[in-house]
Parts: C-alpha cells; sequence; structure tokens
C-alpha cells in the first residue's frame, strides 16, 4: 500500500430520492480496504485515487457504485433498496438484510398487526406466519393467549416463545404487554441458526418486537382510533323449562321402573303435569348473562426529528366490555422513544412504555359444581328457577332439580374479581464507534410489574353465603434487569468477503414477591375486599419470594462470499440458575449456509427469477422454563393442633434432582427463498425436524414414597413439519390492485421416550367436579396432548342387543361401548386414543385489494385435524335431572325413538368417563377479519392541513366453519398446561364484532 | 460474574432441617396431619366406614360415594384413591420422623417419646390401610434421594399386621398415658394399646384383645379413661380431651384454619349449620328404626330435619356460624369403643354367665343408654347383641363396615339393606387403579376387581 500521488481526498454528501442527508452509509473504496461512513449531514470525506470507484452502501436502500473519473466531490442519492432482499430484519442482537439471512424467520408488518383490532399482540399475530400456531386460553377481555412455534416441544416446561423488546428478552406466558399499534415490525425466529443466540430460551423459538421510532424531518401527529360493538358469537341451544322437566320427570320414571319392586321405590315424579305446562320457556340463562359490549380503542403519536434527534411519543387508550356481563378489560400506556446522536462516535438510543391495565373478570373456565363459574352457572342452572325470587333478592341456588351451583347473573354482578397491574419496560443503550465498522454497545434495561388482583363474593350468592362474604387480595411485584454489552464487527475484504461479527456478555435476573391474605365473616358487604380487618376471621396470610439468574456469554458471525455463499455461526453459553448443582452451564451452538443460486453466472439469463436461495441449518437450543429451586429438595408445612392450638409441621414434600437440568432441541431445518417476476410471486418454504431431550417433566411416583411427583429429565419428543409462504401481488394497475398472502404448516408431533415409564402416563386436566382425574395419556409414539377413552358404540335397543354385548348389565336406551379388547367386559382396557390437541395444519390466508382510496382486506385463518375434549356434553347430556340439558337430548332413546345417538333419560347417573362422545373435531376455518377502508383523496386534505385521513369497517369473526358443538373451537380451559389443551369446560365463549375505525395523519 | 447457586428464600429444604428439638416436633406434627387430612375434614373415615354400610347414604351428588353406597366402584374412585394417597403420605411423614429424629442430639426423652409417636402413627395408617386394601406395598424407610427410588411390591397382610403390633408396642413403651396443655391430643400410650387390642379383635386372637383391651380398662393404669355418666357430656367440646376421648382427629375454631366441617356433611341440606348444611352422608331410616324408643342416645344422635328426615346430631358446635370453623373432634378411638372391643373378646373365650366381665362391660354401655340390661343370653346371642350394640354407639364414627367386615357380616347385612350388588369379594377395596398404573409391581388387583 503505497499512499501514492495520485490519492487525493474525496469529499461529498449522500441523499436519499427526497433529498434527506442519509446518515451512517458505508462509503468504501472498491478493491482497497478503505472505508468511511457518513455523518448526521450525509457528508463524507475519505482519501482515494481520483480514478477509483466509491461502492455506498446502507441498509434499506440499494448499494451504489460510482466511478470517480477524476472527480474529488460528488453528491450521491441512493435509491430505496429491492425491498424484498435489501429489507433490514432484526435478529438477535442485531439487523441483517434480509437477502443475507440463512436462517429461518418470518416477518410481520405492524400494517398487518393493525387490521385485527386486538388487545394483545399474541391475537394480531394469529395467522400471520407460517408455524405460528395462536390459541386463546380464555376469550375474556385480557384473557390468556398461548403461541406456539413449530409445535410444543416441551410436555411440561413452558412453551411459549420468548418475546424481546426492542432488545429487552422477556418470557410472559401471555405474552408481552405491549401495545399492538405501538409495533412497526415483528420477527419470528424459528429455526436454531436464527434462535440459538438465545441459547436456553431459544427452543420455543423467539418473537422479536420493534417498536415504531421518529424518523428525521417528518414531523408528525397521528390519531388513531376504533369503536365496534361485539356480541357472543354462538348460543349453546338449551333445554326450555318445560322441556327439562319432562326430561327430569321421564328420568325417574325409567329408574323407577329398572327397580320395580324394590325397597324405597317408586319415587315419586318431581314435578306434575300441571307444573311442567306451567313452566313455560322459564329462564334462558346464557340470554341473563350475555350482552352486546363496546370496543373501543384510542391513539395518539407524535414522532419526527432532526438528524441528530429523532422521538416517538405516543398515548393509548383501549377499553374492551366483556360479553358477559360485568367482564371488561382496559389498558391504557405511553410510549417513549428516543435516538440521540451525541457525537460523531456516540449514539444514545431509549425505549420505554409505562401501561396500566384493569381487568374485571368473572369467575369461568373453572371446575364444575359449587365453585363453578358465570358460564358454567348459564349452562347449568335449570331455566325453571327464575333469576330473582319474588321479593327482588336472587335465587341464591337451583336446589329444586339440580345441584348447587351459583346464581350465574348474581355471581356475575355481585362478585368482584379485579386485577389491576402497572408495567414498566424499557432499556437505554449506547453505542460507541471505535473505528470504522468496529462498535461497542451497553445496554441497561429493566421490566416491572407491580399487580393487585382482589377478590369479594358476598352473602347475596351462593358462594358467599355460607361464610358472609369473603375477601381475598393478592399482591405481586416482579423486577427484573439486563445488562448487555456487545461488540460489533463489519468488514468488507477484497469486496467479495463480507463479514459481520458481534460477541458479547449478557446478565439478566428476575426478582419476585407476593403476598396474599384473605378473610370471612363480615358485618356486611359495603367494604368488599378493601379493608379485611374489619371481618370477624382474618385467616393466615402467605407469601412468596423467588429469584433467578441467567449469565451469559454470545458469539456469531456472519460471512458472505460475493452474495453467493453464505454462512453464519453462533454459539451462546449460558448459566441458569434454574438447574442442578451439577449442572449450571449450558453451551448452544449452530451453523447455517445458504446458496444464493440466483447470483450465480449461469442465473444470468434467467430473468424470470429474481431471487433463489436455497438454506440449511441446524443447532441446539434449550429451555429453561421450569420455574425456580426446583432442583432442590423441599419442606412443606403440614400443620396440626395439640390441646387446641396450631401446631407448625413440616414434611418433605419434594425430593431433590442435584442432576436437573435445561430441555436441549436439535434443530435441522432445510430452506428455499423463491421470487419470480419482478417479485411478484414470493415462495418460502421450510422443512425442519426438531428433537428434543432431557424433557422437564414431574414424573408421578408411587404414593409409597410418600411423593407425588419429580421433577426429572426424561424423555424425547420430535416435532417435524413443512412449512410454506407464499405472497403474491395478483394484479398491479395504476388504480387497481389485488395481492394475497397464504400461508400454511404442518407439524407432527410425537412422543420418542418416556425415560424408565414403559406404560402409558395418565395426564391432562379434566374435571375433579365430575371425577374425572385425567383426559388422556402420554404414550410413546403418539403426539403430546391425546384424549384416551372409550370409543361410543350407538344405544342398545333391546334385550337381544344387550345379551350378546359386553355389558350384561345395561338397559335398552343406555350407551354401548366398543370392546376393544374383545374380552367380553368393558372396562379401562377398551379405551383409545380419541383424538389429538394438535392441529396437522395451521393456515392463513389475506387478500387485499385496493382501488384509487378504497382498499378491502379479506383475513382467514383455520386450524384443521384437532379434538376438543367437550366437558361441557357430560352434564349437558347427563339426564339426571341435575343439570339443564342442550337441545341434543330431545332426541333421546325412547322405546318409540330408537335413537343411535343419544340414550335414554335415567335419574341416576352412571359414573363420568372420557369416551369419544366428548371428544369432537375442533376443526375450523375462520373469517378472522374483513375490512374495508376509505382514504379521503389528497385535494380534500391539502386545504385542511392534513396527510392523510382513513376511515374503515371491520368485521372479526364474522363468519367460522366447524363441526364443534361448543361455543367456540379456540378454547383452552387450562391456558397454557401443555399436557391439557384443547378442553372446553364453562369456557369464556368467543365473540364477533364490528368496528368502524378513524385514523388521521397531521 | 455471580454465582448461580440457589438459596431458596420461601422454603426449607431438608439439608439445613432435622437438626433441632423443634425440627424434631415439628417433623412429628406433620406426621399427624393425615389423621385429620383422611378426605376434606376427615370426611373418608364416614364414607368408607358408614356409607358402605347400612348406617348411612349418600347424597346422589357424589359419584364416588355413589358408587361405594351401590357397590360398583371401581379402581378408579376418587375416595379410594384419596385415602390410599392420604395414608402413605401419612406412612412416609412417620418414616422421616422414624429415620431422621434419633440423630438429633436433643433431650433422649422427649425424642424416644417423638419417635414412638410417629410409631403408633405409622401403625394407625397401615391398620387402617391393610383392612381396606388387604396386601399392601410395606414402605419402612423414607425417600431422602431419587437415587433410593424402588416400586414395592404388596407384602402379605400377616407381615403389615408384624409391622403394626411391633410399632404399637413400641410406643406403648414409651408413651405416656396422659399429657397436658398444648400436647393434649397426642397419641398416648392408653392410645396404642387401644389400638393393639382392636388389631387382636380384627385378627381373632381374642385372648389377647381381652388382656389389652381389659389393660386399657383397669383403674390401675392409670389411663383415667371411664364413661361420662350423662351421654351430652361425651361429645360435648368442653370435654374434648375429657375421660372418654382416647385417639381423636383434633380440629379448633378460628382463624389459623384447623377448624372442621364435617358437621355441615351430616346436617341437613341447607341448614345453618357451619354456614351451610351439605346433606352429603344421611341416617338410613333402618338406623334410626334399630333404636329403642327409649334409648337416650336416639335424642342426641339424630335430629329431625324439616324435611321429616333424620339427621346425624351426634357432633354440633353451636358457634360454627360459618363453613370450616367446627371445634367439634372426630373420634377414632373412643373408651366406649375399647369396653365393646372388651366384651366382645371376652365373650369370645368365655361362656356367658351372667354378670360376667362381658355383661359388666356391654351393660355399661346400656345402662347409660337408658336400655335394659343383658341377661341370660347364649354366646351366640351375646356376640350379636355385643355387635347390635356397637353398631348402635358407634354408628357415624367409621366403625361399621370394618366390623362387618370382620365379623364376616357384611354381604348379609347389605343384601338385607337392598344393595343387590354386594358380592363376597367386596370385604376388600380395589388399590387405586392411579397406583397400579405408576407401579406395576402391585398388581394384581384384588380379587373381584377390573385389573
Amino acid at each position: 500500500g503505497s499512499l501514492s500521488a495520485q490519492e487525493t481526498a474525496i469529499s461529498g454528501t449522500v441523499k436519499d430520492a427526497k433529498g434527506t442527508p442519509l446518515a451512517w452509509v458505508t462509503v468504501h473504496v472498491k478493491g482497497t480496504s478503505a472505508s468511511t461512513s457518513t455523518d448526521a449531514q450525509g457528508k463524507f470525506q475519505i482519501s482515494a485515487a481520483v480514478n477509483a470507484t466509491l461502492v455506498f452502501s446502507h441498509a434499506g436502500f440499494a448499494s451504489q457504485e460510482i466511478a470517480l473519473n477524476n472527480r474529488t466531490a460528488i453528491d450521491v442519492t441512493l435509491a430505496l433498496s429491492d425491498q424484498n432482499l435489501d429489507q433490514v430484519v432484526v435478529i438477535g442482537y442485531g439487523t441483517a438484510r434480509k437477502g443475507d439471512i440463512t436462517g429461518s424467520i418470518s416477518s410481520v408488518s405492524g400494517k398487518d398487526l393493525k387490521a385485527v383490532p386486538a388487545a394483545s399482540l399474541s391475537q394480531a399475530l394469529a395467522g400471520r406466519a407460517a408455524g405460528v400456531r395462536v390459541s386463546t386460553s380464555s376469550n375474556m377481555p385480557g384473557g390468556g393467549i398461548s403461541i406456539r412455534i413449530r409445535g410444543g416441544n416441551s410436555i411440561q416446561g413452558g412453551n411459549e416463545p420468548l418475546y424481546v423488546v426492542d432488545g429487552y428478552p422477556l418470557y410472559n406466558e401471555n405474552g408481552p404487554a405491549i401495545n399492538p399499534n405501538d409495533i412497526e415490525s415483528v420477527e419470528i425466529l424459528k429455526d436454531a441458526s436464527a434462535t440459538a443466540i438465545y441459547g436456553s430460551r431459544g427452543a420455543n423459538g423467539v418473537v422479536i418486537i420493534t417498536t415504531k421510532r421518529g424518523k428525521a424531518g417528518r414531523n408528525q401527529i397521528q390519531f388513531e382510533s376504533y369503536y365496534g360493538i361485539q356480541k357472543v358469537r354462538k348460543k349453546i341451544p338449551m333445554l326450555n323449562a318445560e322441556q327439562l322437566a319432562t326430561v327430569i320427570n321421564e328420568g325417574v320414571a325409567n329408574v323407577n321402573k329398572d327397580n320395580q319392586g324394590n325397597a324405597g321405590y317408586p319415587k315419586p315424579l318431581p314435578f306434575t303435569e300441571e307444573q311442567i305446562k306451567g313452566f313455560g320457556a322459564g329462564t334462558d340463562w346464557q340470554d341473563e348473562i350475555f350482552r352486546e359490549a363496546p370496543i373501543q380503542n384510542y391513539q395518539l403519536t407524535f414522532s419526527g426529528g432532526t438528524d441528530k434527534s429523532q422521538y416517538a411519543v405516543s398515548g393509548n387508550y383501549f377499553d374492551q366490555q366483556g360479553i358477559v356481563i360485568n367482564t371488561g378489560f382496559s389498558r391504557g400506556s405511553v410510549r417513549l422513544n428516543l435516538d440521540q446522536e451525541i457525537n460523531k462516535r456516540l449514539k444514545l438510543g431509549v425505549s420505554a412504555t409505562i401501561s396500566r391495565t384493569k381487568g374485571t373478570l368473572v369467575n369461568t373456565d373453572g371446575d364444575g359444581g359449587a365453585g363453578a363459574g358465570v358460564v358454567y352457572g348459564a349452562l347449568n342452572f335449570s331455566p325453571t328457577v327464575p333469576v330473582h325470587n319474588p321479593d327482588g333478592t336472587y335465587t341464591i341456588n337451583n336446589r329444586s332439580g339440580g345441584i348447587l351451583i351459583s346464581n350465574p347473573v348474581a355471581m356475575a354482578n355481585e362478585s368482584w374479581n379485579t386485577n389491576v397491574a402497572t408495567r414498566a419496560i424499557g432499556n437505554a443503550t449506547l453505542e460507541f464507534k471505535i473505528m470504522e465498522g468496529l462498535f461497542i454497545k451497553t445496554l441497561l434495561g429493566t421490566n416491572m410489574r407491580y399487580e393487585k388482583s382482589s377478590t369479594y363474593l358476598p352473602r347475596t350468592i351462593y358462594s358467599g353465603v355460607a361464610n358472609n362474604g369473603t375477601a381475598s387480595i393478592y399482591n405481586a411485584q416482579n423486577a427484573e434487569w439486563l445488562n448487555e454489552n456487545t461488540i460489533s464487527y463489519r468488514k468488507t475484504i477484497a469486496d467479495v468477503h463480507r463479514i459481520n461479527a458481534i460477541v458479547g456478555y449478557t446478565f439478566q435476573n428476575g426478582n419476585y414477591e407476593d403476598v396474599r391474605a384473605n378473610a370471612q365473616n363480615f358485618a356486611n358487604d359495603i367494604l368488599l375486599y378493601n379493608n379485611l380487618g374489619t371481618a370477624q376471621q382474618t385467616n393466615t396470610g402467605a407469601s412468596n419470594k423467588n429469584e433467578w439468574l441467567l449469565q451469559s456469554w454470545i458469539a456469531r458471525i456472519n460471512y458472505d462470499y460475493d452474495g453467493k455463499y453464505l454462512l453464519t455461526l453462533t454459539g451462546r453459553r449460558d448459566g441458569s440458575s434454574r438447574f442442578g448443582a451439577g449442572n449450571k452451564y449450558a453451551f448452544f451452538p449452530s451453523g447455517s449456509v445458504a446458496w444464493r443460486v440466483s447470483n450465480e453466472n449461469f442465473m444470468s439469463g434467467i430473468s424470470a427469477v429474481n431471487d433463489l436461495k436455497i438454506r440449511a441449518s441446524y443447532g441446539l437450543t434449550g429451555n429453561q422454563e421450569i420455574g425456580q429451586f426446583q432442583s432442590l429438595g423441599a419442606l412443606g408445612t403440614q400443620n396440626y393442633n395439640f390441646g387446641n392450638t396450631l401446631s407448625v409441621g413440616y414434611a418433605p414434600n419434594r425430593v431433590g434432582n442435584p442432576n436437573l437440568k435445561w430441555e436441549s432441541t436439535a434443530q435441522m431445518d432445510f430452506g428455499l427463498d423463491l421470487s419470480l417476476f419482478k417479485n411478484r410471486i414470493q415462495v418460502t418454504a421450510d422443512w425442519y425436524e426438531k428433537r428434543t431431550r432431557d424433557l422437564l417433566y414431574n414424573v408421578s411416583l408411587p404414593i409409597t414414597t410418600g411423593f407425588s411427583t419429580s421433577l426429572q429429565n426424561v424423555g424425547k419428543v420430535k416435532n417435524s413439519g413443512i412449512e410454506l409462504t407464499l405472497n403474491t401481488i395478483n394484479f398491479a394497475g395504476k388504480d387497481f390492485e389485488w395481492s394475497t398472502s397464504f400461508n400454511i404448516a404442518w407439524n407432527k408431533n410425537e412422543i420418542l421416550d418416556l425415560g424408565n415409564v414403559t406404560g402409558d402416563i395418565p395426564v391432562g386436566g379434566a374435571s375433579g367436579h365430575l371425577q374425572l382425574a385425567n383426559s388422556g395419556i402420554l404414550r410413546v409414539g403418539s403426539p403430546v396432548g391425546v384424549f384416551f377413552g372409550l370409543v361410543t358404540d350407538g344405544i342398545f335397543q333391546n334385550a337381544e342387543e344387550i345379551a350378546k354385548s359386553a355389558q350384561k348389565n345395561a338397559k335398552p336406551g343406555e350407551r354401548r361401548y366398543k370392546d376393544i379388547k374383545a374380552d367380553g367386559v368393558i372396562n379401562s382396557s377398551d379405551r383409545v386414543i380419541l383424538g389429538k390437541a394438535q392441529p396437522d395444519y395451521i393456515y392463513g390466508f389475506t387478500n387485499n385489494f385496493s382501488y384509487k382510496g378504497i382498499d378491502l382486506a379479506v383475513f382467514f385463518q383455520g386450524v384443521y385435524g384437532n379434538s376438543i375434549f367437550n366437558i361441557n356434553r357430560f352434564e349437558q347430556e347427563s339426564m339426571t335431572g341435575v343439570s339443564n340439558q342442550s337441545t341434543a337430548v330431545l332426541d333421546r332413546w325412547t322405546p318409540t325413538n330408537p335413537s343411535q345417538v343419544m340414550p335414554r333419560a335415567a335419574s341416576v347417573g352412571q359414573p363420568y368417563q372420557v369416551t369419544s362422545r366428548q371428544v369432537e373435531d375442533g376443526s375450523y376455518l375462520r373469517l378472522r377479519n374483513i375490512q374495508i377502508g376509505y382514504n379521503l383523496p389528497e385535494k380534500w386534505l391539502k386545504p385542511a392541513g392534513l396527510t392523510s385521513v382513513r376511515l374503515y369497517l371491520s368485521g372479526q369473526n364474522l363468519w367460522t366453519k366447524t363441526d364443534y358443538s361448543g361455543y367456540d373451537p379456540e378454547v383452552s380451559r387450562f391456558n397454557q398446561e401443555t399436557l391439557s389443551q384443547g378442553i372446553d369446560y364453562g369456557s369464556y365463549p368467543a365473540n364477533k364484532a364490528i368496528l368502524i375505525g378513524l385514523n388521521i395523519t397531521l | 460474574c455471580r454465582k448461580l447457586d440457589e438459596n431458596p428464600a420461601n422454603f426449607i429444604s431438608p439439608e439445613n432441617f432435622y437438626r433441632t428439638r423443634s425440627d424434631a416436633i415439628a417433623a412429628v406434627t406433620a406426621a399427624y396431619a393425615p389423621v385429620r387430612n383422611n378426605g376434606f375434614v376427615t370426611r373418608n373415615y364416614a364414607i368408607l366406614g358408614e356409607i358402605t354400610t347400612d348406617n348411612m347414604f349418600p347424597l346422589p351428588n357424589n359419584n364416588d360415594r355413589v358408587q361405594l353406597d351401590n357397590y360398583v366402584h371401581t379402581p378408579t374412585n376418587g375416595i379410594l384413591r384419596e385415602t390410599w394417597t392420604n395414608f402413605y403420605q401419612g406412612i412416609a411423614y412417620a418414616n422421616n420422623v422414624i429415620d431422621r429424629v434419633p440423630a438429633i442430639n436433643m433431650d433422649e426423652n422427649l425424642r424416644a417419646r417423638l419417635v414412638g409417636e410417629a410409631q403408633f402413627l405409622r401403625a394407625f395408617y397401615y391398620y387402617h390401610l391393610v383392612r381396606l386394601f388387604g396386601d399392601l406395598p410395606l414402605v419402612t424407610k423414607a425417600l431422602k434421594s431419587l437415587a433410593e427410588l424402588e416400586y414395592p411390591k404388596r407384602s402379605p397382610k400377616a407381615d403389615v399386621y408384624k409391622v403394626i403390633i411391633d410399632d404399637l408396642k413400641a410406643a406403648e413403651s414409651v408413651l405416656p398415658p396422659t399429657y397436658s396443655g398444648a400436647d393434649r391430643g397426642r397419641a398416648t400410650k392408653g392410645a396404642a394399646s387401644a389400638f393393639l387390642a382392636s388389631v387382636y379383635l380384627t385378627q381373632k386372637q381374642y385372648q389377647l384383645a381381652a388382656d389389652k383391651a381389659a389393660e386399657v380398662m383397669a383403674p390401675a393404669s392409670g389411663f383415667g379413661y371411664g364413661l361420662w355418666d350423662d351421654y351430652a357430656d361425651v361429645f360435648d367440646i368442653k370435654n374434648e380431651f375429657g375421660k372418654e376421648a382416647i385417639f381423636d382427629a383434633q380440629f379448633v375454631s378460628g382463624p389459623a384454619g384447623q377448624g372442621g366441617n364435617l358437621i355441615a356433611f351430616f346436617a341437613q341440606e341447607n341448614n345453618a349449620v357451619g354456614g351451610r348444611g351439605f346433606g352429603s352422608f344421611q341416617p338410613t331410616q333402618e338406623l334410626y328404626d334399630a333404636f329403642q324408643v327409649n334409648d337416650k342416645r336416639k335424642a342426641i344422635f339424630f335430629t329431625k330435619g324439616t324435611d321429616n328426615k333424620y339427621y346425624c346430631n351426634k357432633w354440633i358446635d353451636a358457634d360454627a356460624k360459618t363453613e370450616n370453623q367446627s371445634d367439634n373432634n372426630y373420634p377414632l378411638m373412643r373408651y366406649a369403643t375399647v369396653v365393646l372391643t372388651f366384651a366382645e373378646a371376652y365373650n369370645e373365650v368365655h361362656t356367658p354367665v351372667d354378670d360376667n366381665d362381658a355383661y359388666k362391660a356391654i351393660n355399661s354401655i346400656r345402662q347409660r343408654a337408658g336400655l335394659p340390661l343383658f341377661s341370660g343370653l347364649t354366646q351366640d346371642q351375646l356376640r350379636d347383641s355385643i355387635l347390635n350394640e356397637r353398631r348402635l354407639e358407634l354408628c357415624f364414627e367409621g366403625e361399621r363396615w370394618f366390623d362387618l367386615v370382620r365379623t364376616g357380616l357384611l354381604e348379609s347385612t347389605l343384601k338385607a339393606k337392598g344393595t343387590a350388588n354386594i358380592k363376597p369379594y367386596h370385604v376388600l377395596f380395589p388399590v387405586p387403579q392411579f397406583e397400579i398404573d405408576l407401579n406395576q409391581n402391585l398388581k394384581p388387583q384384588n380379587t373381584g376387581y377390573p385389573d
């Protein structure tokens, strides 16, 4: 290298097409190692030979080569890049050009997310990205959401993805509490190449959320709003009072007939003919608890800035009333994003959100019986009972021919149950440029939550009457801290070797504390839960504390040879406090390669192909979501009293497991990105296989050990699948445009090994009230989350059929089961797998049309091949006179109605057991959203000083195709419990809604 | 770098427990808890001992109870699982005491007593289990680490009884005859002897049973047991630790959460008892009718509901105005039980002579009840009379099923009651399916029940 006489100082300015100066543009002298970047005014200075060629490159813009031809000053205008390939994608601990990515990453734009007005980001993601399954665990406003990326790896550890909000990683079962309107883009990291940088938290996939930041020179005020009305999507057809009374009488009469001559029989019929006729329709309890409810959202955003500082500030208010009376959720949030260039070497960034949410809840999704919820109550409470007594008080329970359950209207209206949470999440980053291409960055962040839940059950409702009012409060506070320090390096050597590397150290810890108290026996119901001290009985309080810590080293290198051959190597070493003494540290490596076929010379003649890239990756990731202190043995309190004095006792309740460690998932992925006809058709396809070993599982121990379970690393699970995304621009005229996005993903989940256990393991929640211990089993060779029980085989029509059957004691009209074992008796050996909670495939399909100022979006979403265990059916089809019944029992067997579907009425029930009658097809196809919008023409806006005004009308869940008989196929009474997915029991129903929206930009 | 060791702040780990006198006491306290936890508020004693017999029937709102009442119960019955689980939990807690407390440096006498209490409790739990389920997995060591995990087979009943008798004898040798103050309610020497008598009676070792019961009854023993003269005093809360109480499940009202609620299960539905009665366990009319008109116990044991049915009124806490606030203890061994045990055992080994010790014993119970005294009966007649008296005196106390099985009368009695499904094999309950699923070594299932 000689600083020859020809070399001279070259200067200039780089601007974008609109003339805005561009900072941080890399300016590089082709064929040498010399490079620099532009300052905030877009100005640069570099030494080069006067006949050299300068290469200008900048994220989001097409690179440009300019021959100096003896000029020493040049002004350059960079054009926005080929959107597809040069789009900047946020990856873990950095960004990358989409074209350079070797892993499997799906991006969802903020615009798509906003198309479905939703309280949470997680809800808005449904159907938007291949391989991302969103399920609603409760449709109550503010209720839980569950996300599975490429199926569930874990059978007991958390299966939710890691969320990274503006660089802050957080694991939150219900998704991050972030206002969807603030989101610029969401990236979903799916394969090990993409997720291994998150190590022991990467195995379930990573959702990276980037919020909106200010842009230099464009000061904007934006107002966005919508208002809508929601109503229950579907009512379950139930018997009216007259019909129910008839069934009850018939049940008693049938049992009397069975017991002819026995002592105590015949029992008198509960209702006289006159009473039955007098009942009429009675109370429709569903009508009593459902309502039309408003949903509204208002957001004001200020954004903009100068070359050196940019800002975005937003305030949001969201309020959703529930379709069940006395339920609702509201959120107020404020967001502040700031970017400041302190000097040429130093940049500061701040991202912060504070939000407060309030949920007004009612009890739903609980177990049945006396403690059951409002929806269960509406389905089970007798229509023969009115809402109120003649004196105006609530009917407390429906004892006359029913079980003891709360009057659902009283429960919804009179019980108090609120959850108020204040959250703050934010971080500050400082980036220092050591030299060209070499940066050091440090981040300090925090995630805090303060939450209070309060309930009061007054004496006016059944669940409170026995205690003269019961109040309970629960306070929790969670504080997390994060520190990240990274050094990154970018370098291009000899024009063809591009290197992008990062190393770093991160440290994150969390501190959690809670306290709870309850009291009962109040003099009156006035003070609710606000002064527990006034109760005659203040019960023993409880509190809790735990802490976790994760410290990690990360490294990643991307190498690109001439835009054709790409390599990424990633590694993370995690030390986690959650694991056993012998297993504190783990290393998670991954590697991936990609071949950009379209950049090869032999492709140059094929103009139809804009991009063709083939990818392959392999790597290890982990899952550490088991809670704290699980490796340690523990004693729990077991109290007794002697001499009428409480004596606190301690006995072991957990046997220690010092070998406890993370689950590790090895994932292989082969992918293809193809872009055709000027990017009019874009295809991404992936095949993957994930093998998870050392599954964290609370292995059931025989109780003779003194312990019911112990958390162990046992077993293996495999997930394999195919994902396909197809985006097409079907028509792109001057006025009319039509584009389509379609994604579909198949996933197959299979248990490969369950450790020492050879037989089936009974698992899955069911109902204690119905004395159903489990809904299913874990079995090697089957997926996680299968339902297990007897197969129904019609109804016994006569004594001959019974005599030939395996149910010799049956009566005509009773249900018949398949004798699978063919041993002449029906028992637990005849149970088979009746269905699975995980679908065969999931899909989403969007069409966007625009004509001049009018646009239309039609978004379908669906799942196929899953089953739902509908526990409601046990009681709604029992005909024992205990609960109200669904209209399905109108087709019950009688000697004159030889039904093969519905048994006879009988006032004495059989023990409940899982059968194919309760396991239903859960497939659905849903018009999740249809939206028509109108953008006011510019000629009207200009005089008013407005930039844009958009009006829209949107419909949610207006049409659903499903065979599922319950309220909604998107249901999961046990929230995210992996082993208890797809179960419906008194769950809060889904709604459909019509909204109108208005967005104004100044 | 900070250390990744976990230092739990909200629970105690075994490494820092079992070190001091107070740890030893707390470990023994825990071993008592399953005495009371047998089903919510000890209700499983009443379900398995009474609902399954001619004494009581359940409200038809609970399938498990209806199954047991009708003798169609299966290995998946929840009450059986709950009971099995609870008693084995108790055995494990007791094993932890027996294994670990001897190593604690503390007052030797207290230490011996605490270990003795744990042995009593282990025997108490095994005694219930062996009568309910027959051959049992016999676990006498605490599981301290996953490496020691075992899947035991079932041991013959005789081996289980050997452990029970050894434990009770060991307890008898170290436990004090009485406690005072805040120790009242712990297992006493008399409790160990009384259970030994009961065990011998069950094993038909009548001489041993009579001798052991006689020891408990002998004034010289210093136990101070006796019958209250007025029946109203027997279950009066103020007499909780009185002369007739030998071993009770302890309840106390108040905010500590130690109150009972069994009275609500026995009371008429929606009665104000304990906040609200459930009407879950109701006496049969036949039981009520079995009491003679002038039997003083009738008015104490029963109350007539607004529906004109009779409800159990044996325990009542008028101050229990809300749920789980009843102060009543539930008797698991009462002095009257020992007297009846003695009468039965003595009669088996002696031909009746008027006013012999068997007559004296049974007549002490009859006299208190205001009934004419027995005399001039044959041995068989006296046996039947004692059993009948036992049924009446101890009704609702969870003894009936065991008495019927012990005397071979279960099937005939329930046939007479109209329980069509009763079969000879019902003298044992099935081992809970859940446990067999976890430990295949427990196979085969008890005769008659589906495998």
